[in-house]
């Protein structure tokens, strides 16, 4: 006779391991449903929008910068671009080139340092990258030689691996020598066989075998793989300019987190990500990059989130490839920035950071001086899917242990790579049964 | 080649490993290179591979009195866990963990720390008396080190 006792588990980490910065899950499930769910990013608030306020825009790409040691490029993308449409500034495709090669370069450290020291000791049985280390060190090794390839390209390109310097409204404050841009070419060259055995290795990993609805968001560009440019475009449909973020999404606070929700007005959470990047550009991948791909068995585009894993690392092979093809064809701007006069006015941009869309919009004054901010991380609008996921994941977490059902809640907040001090400005999880 | 490398932020009293690296650096210790970096996280391990030797200076809070000297084998270190933690989290102990576990820790190597004020007020240079002449002895001990680890037999 079956029990009339609800079945009741609760899942609590305190403070998930492995992630960017500090964050934690309570998780109750009653039956098989979800009761309770918080993903709490507890960072403080770090109010960057509000420090923003009365300086100057030139000073605008130097502090945020400073949001985030591992995406800082992403920051100066996306407020150079938006600053610089606000200002009515055109650069230099020379200039425009070498962005995206700043940008390859802060994908592929990004993306490595999260593979191999966050993400893969998950499904090799491994607590840290310690231990991933003492069980495959070649594969290690394999990503602190992607790390070290995209650090060089971000080095030479800001003047510094960490809370780069030198991006600008308008192009750079230094534009690389032909000759310093080519030394860059063996270094990728290596890095692209470790790339290419990196999404071997991965795909050959215990993956979770879910499929989901997830509308899946990013940018889509006619003539490229997006990075600083082109229009957001979803899995169901949504296809926009850039300036009409704000129109289409929409944020709240809830009373649990330090950074807010965000939602597809009128329909709910969405997914940013090199998975969503893939689902909706994989034609502009390239030959190489997608005869890989294909190799991996997945279908793309896949509405499992579990294999952002392999889009992650097919996103290496491409910023590698990318990296390559813009050396090859780089030519020293006539300047290294183009000049502009602030003007008083509004201006937004879109620009795929690393963890998916990063929206920053600037309200100046006629001195050029910023009376608002407002900066939208991918980490802030990804958390209503990571509880969407989860909440997904209930049925198959009631049979689990307690230290099973937080590991493997612990997996799929780690799939999303939160960067939880740039949502904040997380994760300890709390897993409860009932 | 022996590596000298001073650790820190530059704001408040963490910046004691710069501090150190910045005076080393008036006057290099001969056979020895001196870096100094912000809170390289997982990049150390770049910093220990490949050298002969390495110093790490790094300021510390352990409870003893402020300006007290740790001088350590690095491989002492090595005795702690390495925890899973945030990578915001990835400091000088999980660091040396991961390169001994990729077989990139030098065969010779000393942590030096100094101990800072459990509440300190400015930086390692202008901040507790007894932490500055920490300061001083710390890199007065690297410069000994250096000297000991190029002894043939050192």
């Amino acid at each position: 006779m079956p029990s009339t006792r609800t079945r009741r588990k609760v899942v609590d980490v305190a403070a998930l391991p492995r992630v960017e910065g500090g964050g934690s899950l309570h998780l109750v499930v009653e039956g098989d449903r979800v009761t309770d769910l918080r993903l709490v990013l507890f960072e403080p608030p770090r109010f960057f929008d509000a420090l923003l306020r009365g300086r100057h825009a030139r000073e605008a790409p130097d502090v945020t910068a400073r949001i985030c040691g591992i995406c800082p490029v992403a920051y100066q993308m996306s407020a150079v671009h938006a600053l610089e449409r606000l200002f009515g500034v055109s650069i230099d495709p020379a200039v425009r080139a070498l962005r995206r090669l700043y940008y390859c370069g802060e994908w592929i450290e990004s993306h490595a340092l999260h593979i191999f020291m966050l993400a893969a000791p998950d499904y090799l049985g491994c607590d840290s990258a310690v231990t991933l280390a003492r069980k495959d060190r070649p594969a290690v090794e394999r990503g602190f030689r992607l790390r070290r390839a995209g650090n060089a390209i971000v080095s030479l390109l800001g003047g510094r691996s960490v809370h780069p310097v030198s991006a600008c409204i308008g192009g750079f404050t230094r534009a690389p020598r032909a000759a310093e841009v080519v030394a860059l070419r063996a270094e990728l060259e290596r890095a692209r066989d470790d790339a290419v055995a990196a999404v071997r290795w991965v795909a050959g990993f215990d993956l979770l075998d879910r499929k989901l609805d997830i509308e899946f968001v990013a940018l889509r560009h006619p003539n490229e793989y997006p990075m600083n440019d082109g229009r957001m475009v979803s899995s169901k449909g949504l296809d926009c300019p850039q300036g009409r973020f704000a129109e289409v999404f929409e944020e709240h606070q809830v009373p649990y987190s330090n950074a807010l929700h965000a939602t597809v007005k009128g329909r709910g959470a969405y997914f940013l990500g090199p998975l969503a990047r893939i689902n909706l550009n994989f034609d502009a991948l390239g030959p190489t990059v997608t005869g890989v791909a294909r190799e991996t068995g997945i279908r793309w585009p896949s509405s499992n989130p579990s294999v952002s894993i392999v889009a992650r690392t097919l996103e290496i092979l491409y910023a590698i490839e990318e990296a390559l093809r813009i050396i090859d064809d780089y030519e020293e701007p006539a300047a290294p920035a183009a000049s502009w006069t602030p003007r008083a006015g509004v201006g937004s941009a879109v620009t795929e950071a690393p963890r998916g869309s990063l929206y920053h919009l600037y309200e100046t004054d006629e001195h050029g001086v910023i009376r608002r901010a407002h900066i939208v991380p991918p980490t802030a609008q990804n958390q209503a899917q990571i509880e969407a996921d989860l909440r997904a994941l209930a049925p198959s977490i009631l049979p689990l242990s307690r230290a099973s059902a937080a590991a493997l809640c612990e997996t799929v907040v780690r799939n999303y790579d939160p960067c939880i001090s740039c949502a904040t400005h997380f994760l300890d999880l709390e897993v409860v049964r009932r | 080649m022996i590596r000298i490398i001073g650790i820190g932020s530059p704001f408040g009293a963490d910046s004691c490993g710069l501090a150190a690296a910045r005076r080393l650096e008036r006057e290099p210790p001969a056979g020895a290179q001196v870096v100094a970096v912000d809170r390289p996280g997982a990049a150390l391990v770049d910093l220990l591979d490949g050298i002969d030797a390495a110093i790490l200076i790094d300021a510390i809070r352990s409870g003893a009195p402020p300006g007290t000297v740790l001088d350590v084998d690095l491989r002492e270190v090595l005795r702690s866990s390495p925890r899973p933690a945030s990578s915001h989290d990835f400091g000088v102990a999980a660091a040396i963990h991961l390169a001994e576990a990729l077989g990139k820790l030098p065969p010779r190597g000393r942590l030096l720390g100094i101990e800072i004020a459990p509440r300190p007020s400015g930086t390692c240079t202008d901040g507790d008396a007894a932490v500055q002449d920490g300061l001083a002895e710390v890199v007065g001990r690297t410069r000994e080190w250096v000297v000991a680890f190029l002894r043939p037999n050192g």
